[in-house]
């Protein structure tokens, strides 16, 4: 019997789970009762509304099993490489390699707010001089220092340059604690100067050869480490494979987005849609399993589609989301308060792009790199989202700010503007912390107010 | 002549003079202090852009010089440029110390000459670089008890003065002026070969080697300046950090743990004056060295 579409508790995917498993749910090996992560210290779960599909369980299942098969990776012999800042270039290269895995430590800004700041990674971040002006990744400092969360890694790379004040920071108090980095320098994405030699990166921002020429340099000085790491030669045959494999990814990917933010019914909720993009940074430390799962989350979005249900009704208003949030809950809030996710620029628009495979490897490389809309102006990343406002047919925007973080102050004034002066759309800006729990009223409210505009200007 | 603003070490000021202009840098300093202090934007970014924007109000003709030696002024320079009718140039400065580096480095600098000459209208002259006299670090002798070294972000003339006064009644003096806005870099003008490329070239190589907080990795700094403050023998540092630098504010820790002297760290919010706290911080902080 096929249930419909819900966004349901952790105690009801429990009894969910128990009926799937007789009906014959076949899981990989880091399956089980999602209860199981809430007895880990997961307890965020308990305040999540989560998808009731299997694709979905198997999703949240490679969330938050990362850490226990990073280990498990690790102890079956793989070397395993913390790629920081660049999100998305690095860990291409590296899954290149069979005996590599790769993972953003900086993902552990998320960790706060799954375990509820109960794991104390913020207090043990601010003993190490990173207090709560700086932005959650400063939990990062913190995991690495009580070796609680992921493995120690067998090598850091971190970007460097055209970065965040607050991950500059993070970055250097990790080295200073004691932990070896490889640097590499990404310059300030520019437009050419008049009758420069340009060429156009994925995504469609234009720069000048020189900076991919340099940036190149700098990937090549990455690759000579992951050699080291990997013991063996980086072909260039195994970069265009490694390519080949994340484009594969991102097309279906940018499959699930299309079916997803453009179907007239919600097909599956927008926390489903914020991890499933989130994947695409370091497939979750498996490239093969994060494959599996993501072709799953299609198959089940077209099956929704095609039998026209969905987790919301179709007058909710669609809202292109601008920046990740701190705290998950904000997602299931923005449904609660009558919106949908259509649309997104989580910072990483340049890992959702193909990367170009009809070129030299490493000069393909280094113009995805250049094409991170972080390193660029943020003029160029109002653009981009124009772009996917129009592609998606968002009715508003929300621009979501992280506490602590320095771009934030100046992007949500010029992003905003930007959007308001050429569609019209409402927009807002809302910060949302790591547990947003005492903000949600205020968080409500403005969510409410702008679906509250979006229904008005439909009537009108 | 025409003006160029700037603020950060790394814009040499006599490529600025030898393309045709006039080098102004710009420490504001304002009673009021920011006019609308914006949730996480750094006071003096925010006075900066607000002093370069009053100028554009007021009809001044003039040429601002950003760079990215913070993500703050890389933000910043988009406000100006959607705001202002001035020209304006964004620095891509490297923070790292490789030869790759500094080949980028020395091709932004080509770059900024090549902006400063159409802005000006005058060709490089090699002649005006040699007006320049350049020093590292200033450096105060004093033969006070106590000495102190002051660190950090750009500091305006009216604060420091107030500190001075301040010290002064303590028989304190500064000893040690490291702040950003003191450092200029140590170069000789090769007037055999006076080319603008040739200047560019060794312009590129002393600024390179400036210390930075924000380079990475920041050992070099670290060093130099415990290196420094061993020479001088001081007592204490005053650490100077704009509200919301990230950078700076994440000095203080790494200052605490590479040289034994007690560090202050004082807070400054965009005005032309220390606050009272910070001038209470200041006294006590005196006395425990005294």
């Amino acid at each position: 019997m096929k249930i419909p579409p819900a966004q349901i508790t952790i105690q009801e995917w429990d009894r969910r789970y128990e009926s799937l498993k007789q009906q014959g749910l076949k899981e990989s090996f880091y399956g089980g009762p999602l209860s199981r992560h809430v007895t880990d210290g997961d307890t965020r779960l308990l305040h999540l509304k989560l998808d009731n599909s299997p694709a979905a369980l198997g999703l949240w299942n490679l969330l938050l099993s990362e850490n226990e098969r990073l280990s498990q990776y690790r102890d079956e012999g793989k070397k395993t490489i913390a790629a920081m800042k660049d999100l998305g270039t690095v860990p291409v290269m590296a899954y290149s390699v069979e005996n590599l895995t790769a993972f953003y430590p900086d993902g552990a800004w998320w960790t706060p707010c799954i375990m509820e700041q109960n794991e104390g990674l913020f207090e043990l971040a601010s003993r190490y001089g990173l207090d709560e002006s700086y932005c959650p990744v400063r939990a990062m400092v913190a995991a690495f220092m009580n070796c609680e969360h992921f493995p120690k890694p067998d090598l850091l790379i971190s970007s460097t340059g055209a970065i965040c004040d607050d991950f500059s920071a993070i970055a250097q108090r990790l080295e200073h604690l004691g932990f070896a980095i490889h640097w590499w320098e990404i310059p300030h994405r520019r437009k050419p100067d008049e009758n420069e030699p340009a060429v156009e990166l994925p995504g469609g921002f234009i720069t000048p050869v020189t900076q991919v020429r340099f940036v190149r340099q700098q990937l090549t000085t990455v690759r000579e480490q992951l050699e080291k790491i990997a013991e063996q030669t980086i072909t260039d045959a195994m970069l265009s494979e490694g390519i080949r494999k994340a484009n594969h990814f991102r097309r279906v990917l940018d499959q699930v987005r299309q079916l997803a933010y453009t179907a007239t019914l919600a097909p599956i909720g927008s926390l489903e849609m914020l991890i499933a993009e989130m994947l695409a940074l370091h497939f979750c430390s498996d490239y093969d399993e994060a494959v599996i799962v993501l072709e799953n989350l299609r198959e089940e979005i077209q099956r929704r589609i095609n039998a026209a249900v969905g987790v919301a009704s179709a007058d909710v208003a669609r809202i292109f989301w601008v920046n990740p949030v701190a705290d998950l809950r904000a997602m299931n809030l923005l449904e609660a308060c009558g919106g949908r996710v259509c649309g997104t620029e989580y910072l990483f628009s340049h890992a959702l792009d193909l990367i170009a495979e009809d070129i030299d490897p490493m000069e393909a490389l280094a113009r995805t790199a250049l094409a991170d809309p972080m390193v660029g102006s943020t003029m160029d990343r109002a653009e981009r989202i124009l772009r996917d406002i129009r592609r998606f047919g968002a009715e508003g925007v929300i621009i979501s700010r992280i506490p602590g973080a320095s771009h934030c102050a100046y992007e949500g004034k010029l992003i905003g503007a930007t959007i308001r002066s050429t569609t019209h759309l409402p927009v807002i800006e809302i910060e949302v912390p790591t547990l947003c729990d005492a903000a949600e009223p205020s968080i409500r409210t403005r969510m409410e107010a702008l679906i509250e505009t979006i229904y008005q200007r439909r009537a009108s | 002549m025409k003006s160029v603003y700037y603020n950060c070490p790394f814009v040499p000021e006599e490529l600025i003079a030898a393309c045709g202009c006039r080098p102004r840098r710009l420490v504001p300093a304002s009673e009021n202090g920011v006019l609308s202090q914006t949730e996480g934007m750094c006071t003096f970014t925010e006075a900066w852009l607000e002093s370069l924007l009053n100028k554009d109000a007021n009809g001044e003709i003039f040429a601002a010089v950003f760079a990215t030696s913070c993500d703050q002024m890389r933000r910043a320079y988009d406000i100006f440029l959607s705001q202002a009718n001035q020209p304006a140039f964004l620095l891509n400065v490297p923070s790292m110390e490789t030869l790759a580096c500094l080949e980028y480095y020395q091709q932004e600098l080509m770059r900024l000459h090549d902006f400063l000459c159409v802005f000006s209208g005058i060709p490089f002259d090699p002649t005006l670089l040699k007006q320049f006299r350049s020093t590292t670090m200033s450096y105060c002798q004093t033969d006070h008890r106590i000495k102190i070294a002051i660190a950090g972000g750009p500091v305006s003339e009216p604060i420091r003065n107030e500190l001075r006064n301040i010290l002064s009644e303590s028989e304190a003096a500064i000893a040690l002026d490291t702040c950003e806005d003191t450092q200029t870099a140590n170069w000789q003008a090769n007037m055999k070969n006076p080319s603008s490329r040739n200047a560019v070239t060794n312009i590129a190589k002393a600024y390179f080697k400036l210390p930075a907080i924000w380079k990475r990795p920041n050992h070099a700094f670290h060093r130099d300046l415990s290196a420094t403050l061993s020479e001088c023998n001081i007592d204490g540092i005053i650490l100077f950090r704009h509200i919301f630098c990230d950078l700076w504010h994440s000095a203080a820790y790494e200052l605490k743990a590479c040289q034994p002297k007690p560090v202050l760290e004082v807070d400054l919010d965009g005005k032309s004056a220390l606050s009272e706290s910070a001038v209470s911080r200041i006294q006590a902080f005196l006395e425990m060295l005294a």
